[in-house]
Parts: C-alpha cells; structure tokens; sequence
C-alpha cells in the first residue's frame, strides 16, 4: 500500500517534471545601445497595444513583431494580452478609428535582431537560442508553449 | 438610388482588389513610398502619415414611415505624426450625401467630426486639444458603423434624443495608472463649444461643460466605466434660462472569445428656470458567435425622458438582429427593431447595412 502510494507520487512528479520541459521562454530584447533597466509585463502589454506611445526620456516607442502566424509571436501575444494575433486585430479596429496603427512587423528573427539593433527605442521578442551582442534582455517571459522548433533566426 | 448601389459595390471591390493577407505594415516591404493595407489605410511612413476611413450604406424600412436608402457616412481619417510627442488627427465626414432623393450639395454635408491634436506629456500623461467625441460611456467613443454591431444606435447614446452632445469642443487630460497590472484611465476634459465649434450637424451642442471619464481594466476581459458630465446646452438658452445640465453614467463591458455583453446607463438631471427635472436610460447588448462569421445581437434598451418631453412616455425598446463579417474591416448586418412608445425616437421597423472601413 505504502508502495503503491510512493510509485503513485514518484508518477506524479514525473509528470510536473516532463511539463516544465515543454514550458519555454521568451526574452524581450532591446538594441544595446538603447536598453532601458527593465520593463514590467503591462508595460510591455500597453507598449504593444500603442496605449504608452513614449518612453520615460520621451522617444516614441518602436514595438517590433514578428509575422501572426509565427509560433513565436502567438506564444507572445497569448502570454502578454491572453489572445492570439488574429482575436486582437478587432483591437486595431478600434484603434484604427483613433488614428493609431498596429506595431510594425517583420518576417524573421533576424531581421528583427536587425532592426533592433539600429532603431533607437525598438522593442522585440526572441527565443534565448537567438541572443547574441546585438541586444540586451530587458523582460523574461515564461510560456507554456514548445518553441524549440523556431530556433532558426531566418525562420 | 441606381447611383448609391453603384457607388458603394464600388467601394467594395475596390477594397477587395487591394485586399492583403495581413492589416499589418511590414517593415520589409519599404520598397515603395507609400502602403495601402485594406482596413488600415494608406501610410507614407516618411511622412509619418496615414489616410483612410470608412462608410456606411444602409436600407431603413421603420414601420409607418417612408423607406429609405442612403450613403449614411463617408468618412476621411487623416493621423499625422511630426514628432514623437505630437500627433494630429482629424476626421471629415459626408453625411447622407447620396439618398433616394439624389445627390445632396458636396460642400453642405461635408461635416467635420474630430479635429485634434495630442500632445504626449509623459509616458502616463497626454493633452488633446481640439474637437473629439464626447468620453460620455462607451458607445460613443467607438460608434462608427464598422466597429458596432447594429445598424441603429442605442437611445440614449443616439444624435436624436442624447442628452449630451456627441462631440466636444476644448482640452481634455488623459492619464493612465497601472494598478495590480490593470490599467485605470483617467480623463478630465473642459469644453467650450460656443467659441471653438466649425460646424456641427448634432442636435445638441455644448455652450460650455466639463466632464470625468474613469475605465477599469478588471481583467482583460472585462472593463468597467463610469462618467460624469456638467454642461449649459446652446440650445436651451432661448427658451430655458441657461439651465445646467448633470449627467452620471455607468457602463461596462465584456468580451470573451467572440461573446459580447455591453451596457451603459445615464442619469440626467436639469436645473433652471426654477424648476429640477430629469430623465434615465440604459441598454444592455448581448452578442453570441454563431459560427461562419456570424453573429447574433440582442439589445434591450430603457428610456424614461417624460419629464423633459412631455410627449413622451417610457420607452422600451428591443433589437434582433444578425452581423456578418466576412473580413474584419467589413460587416454588413440586418437587424428589427420593436417596443413600446418607441415610435417617435426609435421606430419600429427592419434596418439593413453595410460598413467598411478602407
């Protein structure tokens, strides 16, 4: 019986365990040149939503996104606003009568590393297998996704 | 009427032609000076500016009363953007220029709607100065045809019978507070219509007033309001000896994967010319997904104004009515209307429409 309930628990376990290998994580990053300390996870929602237009110096925010359909960007956008890309366009709807526009978007990772790393006040999102020099980590987003399989910048 | 079908299947497939597979500029395709992105407009992102809008055409067949169809709105967005803490917006509309009369004169339903400009103080902080919709509930703040699922909108947020103008003239302060990780808006705004109104076609104008605005973010699903608006009307100074208007309002709303359910409810009260009345309303709208890009509205409105209107008694109003958006920029929708003492602000009667934005 004793047994039997040890086996049930070490089960039990295994299952949180192989879990939290399938969660990931997701950096949003910066240019070097123009990180800032860091972000909250609202912050980043509002910045995305275009509802905080500047930053504290008073530059206009540059949020970056990656195409609707990559994984990344859904894992993103379910983390930050509880909603893929497509449910949040009715959102840009509304915003579109206000005369504001959704962020810009890119088709891969690298280019937007790229833009990054040369627009001042630039905000994006990679996978920690995409860091490199170019950028600094200013907030580290947990999903509950499996994004290993967009490792490739070019993706 | 030849004319008016011509004109919006138009504009329609025009939109259709130049439709692309996302609404979103892609900082890629820079190639070319300008975008067009069907429901976003065109952008010269050197110029920092974006050109689009929308229209609405609809067939209105209220019981008793002659049937129409008409171009309702045909409306410009201009959004220019000098400067990081700068933002211009305006907004020009034609309203009922083509009917089943004919063509109305171009220059005399030419209408400016909003005429702003924002200017961003802080992260937190912005100022808008210049005409812009009334922060008074929620309906009116987003009430183009495309973005609202029925043709008609609710009583008491409606040209003929709102007890506050649509629009407001002056300077209003925007803050938003994050608390708890949810966002609480602010706005605080001051009118003075009299002196700063272009050309208005409302009912209602404001001579001068003052309002509060207050959203909740409770979750990302659901948002609470309240509003509060203090103003002299220019059109009660003949006949009423400047009375001052108060108005409170209450409203919320909640979306949750396709479902719906708004409401928003106003007390007005008056005072002047010795004497205090007042008058109440509310609606509450329910949208239900019913697959294929439909969608079923059902709305319940309540309006008492018989103190104001002695002609009036209370009403109570009801719509069914169905939404199809095939593409996101573009509804067309169907919807009855019925109730009780309801035929002088809100008829009975089948309203058919459809709305784009391009």
């Amino acid at each position: 019986m004793i047994l039997q309930t040890i086996v049930r628990f070490l089960i039990f376990l295994g299952v949180l365990y192989s879990q939290s290998l399938w969660s990931d994580e997701i950096l949003v990053v910066m240019g070097q040149a123009y990180a800032i300390e860091k972000i909250s996870v609202k912050q980043l929602a509002n910045i995305y939503r275009r509802k905080t237009i500047i930053n504290p110096t008073g530059e206009r925010w540059n949020p970056i996104n990656l195409s609707s359909n990559d994984p990344l960007r859904i894992a993103f956008a379910q983390k930050i606003f509880q909603q893929p890309p497509d449910v949040m366009e009715a959102y840009w709807n509304t915003q579109y009568f206000q005369g504001i526009m959704p962020p810009y978007s890119v088709n891969s990772v690298e280019a937007m590393l790229r833009v990054l790393e040369t627009t001042p006040s630039a905000i994006g999102y990679i996978l920690p297998c995409h860091l490199d020099g170019r950028v600094t980590v200013v907030l580290k987003l947990t999903v509950s996704d499996d994004l290993a399989g967009s490792c490739d910048p070019q993706q | 009427m030849r004319k008016l079908i011509a004109v919006l299947i138009m504009i329609v497939l025009s939109a259709l032609h130049c439709q692309s597979a996302s609404a979103e500029h892609n900082v890629e395709q820079a190639d070319r000076w300008y975008n067009y992105h069907w429901g976003r407009g065109v952008t010269v992102p050197a110029a920092n500016l974006n050109i689009g809008g929308y229209f609405k055409g609809s067939y209105n067949r209220p019981e008793g009363q002659r049937e129409t169809l008409q171009l309702d709105d045909l409306s410009l967005f201009i959004t220019w953007t000098p400067h990081a803490r700068l933002r211009f917006f305006s907004e020009i509309e034609q309203h009922n220029w083509i009917n089943n009369d004919g063509v109305e004169n171009f220059v005399d339903k030419l209408n400016v709607e909003r005429l702003f400009v924002d200017f961003l103080i802080t992260d937190a902080v912005s100022a808008r100065f210049g005409k812009f919709l009334t922060p008074f509930g929620r309906w009116n703040v987003i009430h183009s045809a495309p973005l609202v699922w029925t043709t008609n909108r609710p009583v008491v947020t409606d040209n003929f019978s709102s007890p506050f103008a649509l629009r407001a003239n002056g300077l209003m302060l925007n803050y938003t507070h994050i608390v708890n990780e949810h966002n609480l808006d602010v706005s605080i705004y001051l009118d003075n219509s009299t002196n700063l109104e272009p050309k208005s076609f409302n009912n209602v104008i404001f001579d001068q007033a003052a309002g509060l605005r207050v959203n909740y973010e409770v979750t990302e699903e659901l948002q609470l309001g309240f509003s509060y608006l203090s103003y002299k009307a220019l059109k009660d100074q003949v006949d009423q000896g400047l009375p001052i208007h108060h108005l409170l309002g209450v409203d919320f709303l909640w979306q949750h994967q396709g479902y719906e359910l708004m409401f928003e409810s106003l007390y007005h009260t008056l005072d002047g010319a010795g004497q205090k009345l007042e008058e109440k309303g509310m609606y509450l709208q329910g949208v239900v997904p019913l697959g294929g890009k439909v969608s079923a509205v059902a709305r319940y409105e309540y309006f008492d104004t018989k103190e104001l209107e002695k002609s009036l008694s209370i009403s109570h109003i009801g719509v069914l009515g169905l939404a199809w958006r095939p593409y996101l920029p573009l509804v067309m929708k169907s919807e009855y209307r019925f109730g009780n003492n309801n035929g002088i602000i809100a008829p009975s009667g089948l309203f058919v429409s459809v709305a784009m934005f391009f």
